[in-house]
C-alpha cells in the first residue's frame, strides 16, 4: 500500500478535547471577550500538548530498548516531539525575564493568532505586537536552532 | 538572562530594528560601548532578519506526531514486519503470523490512538461482521478484527503488492480503453457492496489498487455505513467530515448531510475524471478549509475537453453537486461507459447549471477553539453574569448577541494561520452540536461524560436563564438540560453506586421543572419534581453535596406544588427542604443563603393557609439571616435585595390591611419604612436603573397601603408619586399592571377621603390600563378592579350599576376560591365582595340576608381548608355580626 497522503484531510484529536475539559472544568472564570477566551486556549493547548509530548517521550525511551527503529520506520517521531518539550522549555525560560513576550510567543505557536488577533487579545497595539514578537523570535531562533 | 540586561538589548533592538545597516552600525558604535552587548543584539538582529518559518511548524508536526502514535511489535497473532503506510484512520503494517501456524502474510490496519471512541468502537463492530462478508475479487478482503490490549483497534486484511490506480495507468499505459477496462472492474466490485447496503465513502487512487496482472482491488471500506432502507432518517453521521478527502468528496459528505451510494458515484466521477485527463477536478492548493467547502459545493469542474464528448457528459453526469443528479449507483455508471464503449448514445446529459449550495453547514469550518470558547463563554462567563445580576432583557441579549457574534466571527474566519490549523479544524458549528459530536465520540468513560452532561446543563442554564426572550430559547434549553440527562441516566444505569452521577442528573432534573412550567407543560414539570424526589432518595445523606442535591429535590416539588396552587400539599415539602438546608449548612460548618430562602418558601405557604404567627416567625428568621449576610459582605447587593423581601413580608403578615394579617398596624410601618428606605438607597446608586425605579415604586406603593383607612390624603400623594415613576419607564406588559394596580388603590383612597368622583376617575383609569391583551396578569388585574368599582358606584349611589359589577366580581372571586380554597385571601376577598353586595343589596333584604348568609358559612367552614387563627376567627364573628 503507497503512503499516499492528500492535503487538507481534516481530523479530529483528543488532545482537543483534553483542552476544552480544561477549559470548562473552570467555574465562572472572568474572561472579558473573545480574545481572552483564545488566549486562554492558547495556554491550554501549550500545556497539553507539552505533557503529552513529556509523557510520550517517556515511553518511547522505555519502548525504544524492545524495539528495533529501522524495522519500524518511526524514527521521526521522536524529533517533532523533542521540539514542542524544546519549544515549551524556551517559552518557560523567556517568561522568567520578560513575560510578555512568551505570552506572545505563546499566543502565535499554540494559538495560531494572527498580529491583529495577538494585539486584540493582549490589548496592546498591532505595531507594538510586530516589534515584540520580531525580537521574540529572534531569540527563540537563537535557542531552537542555534 | 537577566531583566535587566534582557531590557537593554531589547531598547537597542528596537532603536536599530528599522535603520539601514550603517546607520546601525553608527548606532550601536555611538550607543553601544559594551561589545557582548552588542553581539548579541547583533545576532538578534541577524535573526529577526532571516525569519526560521520551520518554527512555526513544531506544533502541527508535534500534534501529527502525537496522533500518529507508535508501531507496536505485535498486534494480536501478527508479528509487525514493517509499516506500509499511514491514512486518515490509522497506520498500514505489513505482518506474518507469529505462532508459525500458518504462513501467511497480511496487512493490519491500525487505528490511531485518541480515535478510540465509542462511536468509532460500535462502527468498527458493525464494519467487521459486513466486510468479512464482502467477498468479491476486486475487493480487498477483511479477515478479521481486534482489539490490541492497550485498547486499540485493528484489521487484518489481504495483503495486496500492487500501485495506486493513477500510478500503475503512468507505468502502463493503454489508452482510454484500458482506463475504462480496470475503471468498470472498479464499479463492479463498489456495486457488490452498494447491493449489499454498504456505501464506501472514501474512494481514492490510494484505496484503489492495481496488481501487476492488472486486478484492480479496492481497499479500506474504513468509513463503511449499513444503509438500511428502514434505518434511512438515522444515517446521519455526526463524523461525517473525518478522514475525508477533499478530491473526491462530494458536497453531502463536506456538508455532514445524508451519505448515500451517490456519495460514491461522485467519488467515482472524480478518480475517472483524473485517470482520463489527468488532472484533478478540483483544485486545492492553498486554499483555508472554508473555501476547500465552498469550492466542492458551488464550483463545477471544468468540462473534460480533451476525451470524446459522450465520456466528457457521463463523468460530469457522475460528478453533479446534486445527488439526485448523478448515476444512482455504480452499477448504472459502469452500464453507461458500456455503451459508449459499445458505441451507443449514453443517457447522461450535459449540466446546464451550476449547483448552488443551499444553506451551507459550516460545521467543519469551525476551529476547535472556537468551539471551547463557545462552550466556555456560554457555560461560564455568561450563566454567571445572568444568574449573579438577575437583569432581564439587555443583559442577556448581550450575553447572546456576544455568544452569537463569537460564534459567527469564528465561523468567516479563514483558518489560514500557520501552526495550529490541524487543531483548529474541528467539526462543530455551535455548542451543543459540538457536544453532540462530544458525546456521540465519547468513551464509555464516565469522567468525561459526565462532564460533556455538564456541559449540556450550563449550556441549557444560559439558553433558558430567567426572563429569557423568547421560547425558542427556552426550547433550546430544555433540549440541552435533557441530553445531559440522557447521558446521566445511561451512566447512572452502569454506575449505579456513583453519586456524582445522580447528583448532576438530579440537578438537570431540577432546572427543568420551571422551563417546562414555563412552556406551558405541567405534566412534565411535575414529571421532574417527582424524578428529583425519587433520585434524592438514593442519595445517602452523608455529604454536604448530597444535602442540598435533596434539598433542591424538594424546595423544587414544593415549587411546583405551588405553581399549581396546592399550598398545602406544598408545606410538607418546604418543611423538609429548609430543614434539609439547615442539616446541610451545619454539615458545611457555615451559614448558607439557602437557608433564609427555604425560610421564606414555607413562611409564604404557611401564610397562605392562614399560619400567620408561624409564618411571621419563619420571615423573621429570613430577616436576621440576611442581615448576618449582609453584614458579612457590605458590598454585596444581592444581600439588599433579601433584606428588602424580608422587610416586606413581615409588614405585610404584621399590618397590611388589605391582606390576611395580625393586626400590628405600628411593625408594618417600620417594616414597610425600612424597605422603602432600602429601595430609595438603591435608586440613588443609579437613577436611571429601571429596575430600582420599580422596587421603590413597590415599596411606596405597600407604604400608602398603610395610610388608606386613617391618613388617605398622604396616601394619594405616596401613589401619585409612585404613578409619575411609572409614567416615566418604559411601555410593558408589568408597567401596565403596576399602573392599574396604582389606580386601584387611588380610588379606594379617594373612596376614604368621601370623594367617589374622583374615586371613579381613577378606577375608569386602571381599567384603560388593562386592554384585552389576554395577558394573565393583567386578567388578574382586572379582576381585582372590580369590587373596587362597585364600591366606588356605591359611594356615587348608582346602585344599580354596583349590583351588577359587584355581581361580576363575585364569580371572579368565587371561582378563585373554589379553585383553591386553602388560600386565606381568597377567602378574604370572597368575603369582602359578598358584603359590598349585601349592601348594594340595602333595599332589598331577602337579598341582602342571603349574601351575609354566605359570608358567614365561608368563614364557619374555612378552617376546613387552612389553619384557623385570630385572623380567621375576627372574620366570622364580623360576618356574624353583620348577619344580626
Amino acid at each position: 500500500m503507497s503512503a499516499e497522503r492528500q492535503d487538507h484531510t481534516l481530523q479530529p484529536t483528543a488532545l482537543v478535547h483534553e483542552a476544552y475539559m480544561k477549559l470548562a472544568a473552570q467555574d465562572h472564570p472572568n474572561y472579558r471577550d473573545r480574545s481572552h477566551f483564545i488566549a486562554a486556549a492558547a495556554l491550554a493547548m501549550r500545556r497539553v500538548l507539552a505533557d503529552h509530548a513529556r509523557s510520550r517521550r517517556r515511553n518511547k525511551h522505555d519502548h525504544a530498548r524492545t524495539v528495533q527503529l529501522d524495522s519500524i520506520g518511526n524514527a521521526s517521531c521522536g524529533q517533532e516531539l523533542a521540539d514542542v518539550v524544546i519549544l515549551d522549555d524556551a517559552l518557560t525560560r523567556l517568561a522568567e525575564f520578560d513575560a510578555r513576550k512568551s505570552r506572545l510567543l505563546e499566543l502565535r505557536y499554540f494559538g495560531g493568532l494572527t498580529n491583529d488577533e495577538i494585539a486584540d487579545a493582549s490589548q496592546i497595539s498591532v505595531a507594538t505586537v510586530k516589534r515584540h514578537l520580531s525580537l521574540a523570535e529572534a531569540w527563540l531562533q537563537r535557542e531552537l536552532r542555534g | 538572562m537577566n531583566p535587566e540586561r534582557w531590557q537593554q538589548s531589547e531598547d537597542i533592538f528596537f532603536a536599530t530594528a528599522d535603520l539601514r545597516p550603517y546607520e546601525r552600525k553608527a548606532y550601536l558604535a555611538a550607543f553601544c560601548p559594551d561589545p557582548d552587548l552588542r553581539d548579541e543584539v547583533e545576532g538578534l538582529l541577524a535573526r529577526a532578519s532571516a525569519v526560521d518559518t520551520s518554527m512555526r511548524r513544531i506544533v502541527p508536526l508535534a500534534v501529527e506526531s502525537l496522533s500518529a502514535g507508535q508501531a507496536p511489535e505485535m498486534i494480536g497473532p501478527w508479528r509487525v514486519l514493517r509499516e506500509l503506510g499511514s491514512g486518515g484512520m490509522g497506520h498500514v503494517y505489513l505482518a506474518e503470523r507469529a505462532d508459525g501456524q500458518f504462513q501467511q502474510i497480511v496487512a493490519i490496519k491500525l487505528v490511531r490512538p485518541g480515535i478510540e471512541t465509542a462511536g468509532i468502537a460500535a462502527r468498527f463492530r458493525q464494519e467487521r461482521q459486513l466486510m468479512t462478508n464482502l467477498d468479491h475479487p476486486n475487493i480487498a478482503r477483511v479477515f478479521d478484527g481486534g482489539t490490541t490490549p492497550d485498547g486499540r483497534l485493528y484489521f487484518v486484511m489481504e495483503y495486496v503488492e500492487g500501485l495506486p490506480v493513477t500510478s500503475w495507468l503512468r507505468e502502463h499505459p493503454g489508452g482510454v480503453a484500458e482506463t475504462l477496462r480496470l475503471f468498470q472492474d472498479l464499479c463492479a466490485a463498489v456495486d457488490h457492496a452498494h447491493r449489499r447496503l454498504i456505501v464506501h465513502r472514501d474512494i481514492k487512487p490510494g484505496n484503489v489498487l492495481v496488481t501487476a496482472e492488472g486486478v484492480v482491488k479496492l481497499h479500506d471500506f474504513g468509513i463503511a455505513k449499513v444503509l438500511d432502507p428502514a434505518q434511512a432518517d438515522a444515517a446521519r453521521t455526526s463524523t461525517a467530515v473525518a478522514g475525508l478527502t477533499p478530491r473526491y468528496a462530494s458536497p453531502e459528505q463536506v456538508k455532514g448531510e445524508t451519505i448515500t451510494t451517490a456519495a460514491d458515484v461522485y467519488a467515482l466521477g472524480a478518480l475517472l475524471y483524473e485517470l482520463l485527463t489527468g488532472q484533478p477536478a478540483q483544485q486545492f492548493s492553498g486554499l483555508s478549509p472554508a473555501e476547500v467547502t465552498r469550492v466542492i459545493c458551488e464550483v463545477t469542474p471544468p468540462y473534460p475537453a480533451s476525451i470524446p464528448a459522450d465520456l466528457g457528459k457521463i463523468v460530469m453526469k457522475a460528478l453533479a453537486k446534486e445527488s439526485g443528479r448523478r448515476y444512482p449507483g455504480a452499477a448504472e455508471l459502469a452500464a453507461d461507459i458500456a455503451r459508449f464503449l459499445a458505441g451507443r448514445p449514453v443517457l447522461a446529459r450535459p449540466n446546464s447549471f451550476n449547483y448552488r449550495a443551499g444553506k451551507f453547514l459550516r460545521r467543519n469550518r469551525l476551529a476547535v477553539a472556537a468551539a471551547i470558547l463557545v462552550v466556555a463563554a456560554i457555560a461560564a462567563g455568561v450563566t454567571a453574569t445572568i444568574w449573579q445580576a438577575r437583569r432581564a432583557q439587555q443583559r442577556f441579549a448581550i450575553a447572546r448577541g456576544l455568544a452569537n457574534r463569537l460564534l459567527s466571527e469564528i465561523y468567516d474566519e479563514s483558518a489560514n494561520i500557520p501552526g495550529s490549523t490541524k487543531l483548529r479544524e474541528m467539526v462543530a458549528s455551535s455548542a451543543l452540536e459540538y457536544l453532540d459530536r462530544l458525546a456521540g465520540d465519547a468513551n464509555a468513560d464516565p469522567e468525561l461524560l459526565t462532564e460533556i452532561a455538564i456541559a449540556y446543563s450550563k449550556s441549557g442554564a444560559a439558553l433558558g436563564a430567567p426572563l429569557s426572550p423568547s421560547l425558542w430559547q427556552m426550547h433550546d434549553a430544555i433540549v440541552s438540560y435533557e441530553k445531559g440527562a440522557a447521558i446521566l441516566r445511561d451512566l447512572m444505569r452502569r454506575n449505579p453506586a456513583n453519586e456524582r452521577v445522580r447528583r448532576t442528573l438530579l440537578d438537570t432534573q431540577t432546572a427543568l421543572r420551571p422551563l417546562y412550567v414555563w412552556s406551558g407543560e405541567t405534566g412534565q414539570a411535575l414529571q421532574r419534581a417527582q424524578n428529583a424526589l425519587q433520585l434524592a432518595a438514593d442519595l445517602p445523606a452523608q455529604s454536604a453535596a448530597n444535602l442540598w442535591a435533596s434539598y433542591r429535590a424538594e424546595l423544587g416539588m414544593g415549587d411546583q406544588l405551588m405553581v399549581t396552587n396546592q399550598v398545602n400539599a406544598s408545606i410538607p415539602y418546604y418543611r423538609a427542604a429548609l430543614a434539609r438546608s439547615r442539616q446541610a449548612a451545619q454539615l458545611d460548618g457555615a451559614p448558607h443563603r439557602e437557608v433564609p430562602i427555604a425560610c421564606w418558601r414555607l413562611g409564604v405557604a404557611l401564610r397562605c393557609r392562614g399560619e400567620l404567627a408561624a409564618a411571621q416567625a419563619l420571615f423573621e428568621e429570613q430577616l436576621r439571616l440576611a442581615e448576618a449576610f449582609s453584614r458579612a459582605l457590605p458590598g454585596d447587593q444581592r444581600f439588599v435585595a433579601e433584606l428588602m423581601k424580608a422587610h416586606e413580608l413581615i409588614g405585610e403578615t404584621a399590618g397590611d390591611p388589605l391582606e390576611p394579617n395580625l393586626g400590628d398596624l405600628a411593625a408594618a410601618r417600620r417594616h414597610y419604612g425600612e424597605a422603602l428606605r432600602l429601595a430609595n438607597q438603591r435608586r440613588d446608586r443609579d437613577p436611571s436603573d429601571a429596575d430600582a425605579i420599580l422596587a421603590t415604586e413597590v415599596e411606596l406603593v405597600r407604604v400608602s397601603k398603610l395610610d388608606l383607612a386613617a391618613q388617605p390624603q398622604r396616601a394619594v400623594e405616596n401613589l401619585l408619586e409612585a404613578r409619575g415613576m411609572l409614567a416615566a419607564l418604559q411601555e410593558s406588559v408589568v408597567r401596565q399592571e403596576k399602573m392599574a394596580h396604582v389606580g386601584t388603590l387611588l380610588a379606594l383612597a379617594y373612596l376614604s377621603q368621601q370623594q367617589p368622583e374622583k374615586a371613579a376617575a381613577a378606577i375608569a383609569d386602571a381599567q384603560r390600563m388593562i386592554s384585552t391583551t389576554g395577558s394573565p396578569l393583567l386578567a388578574e388585574a382586572r379582576c381585582r378592579t372590580y369590587p373596587v368599582l362597585g364600591q366606588t358606584e356605591l359611594a356615587l349611589g348608582n346602585r344599580q350599576r354596583a349590583r351588577s359589577v359587584l355581581e361580576m366580581a363575585l364569580a371572579c372571586k368565587e371561582k378563585l376560591y373554589r379553585a383553591a380554597p386553602e388560600y386565606l385571601i381568597s377567602a378574604l376577598e370572597y368575603s369582602q365582595v359578598l358584603e359590598l353586595l349585601a349592601k348594594a343589596y340595602a333595599g332589598d333584604p331577602a337579598k341582602a340576608f342571603e349574601y351575609r348568609q354566605r359570608r358567614v358559612e365561608l368563614w364557619r367552614e374555612w378552617p376546613s381548608h387552612g389553619a384557623a387563627s385570630e385572623f380567621t376567627a375576627r372574620q366570622f364573628a364580623a360576618a356574624r355580626h353583620a348577619n344580626r
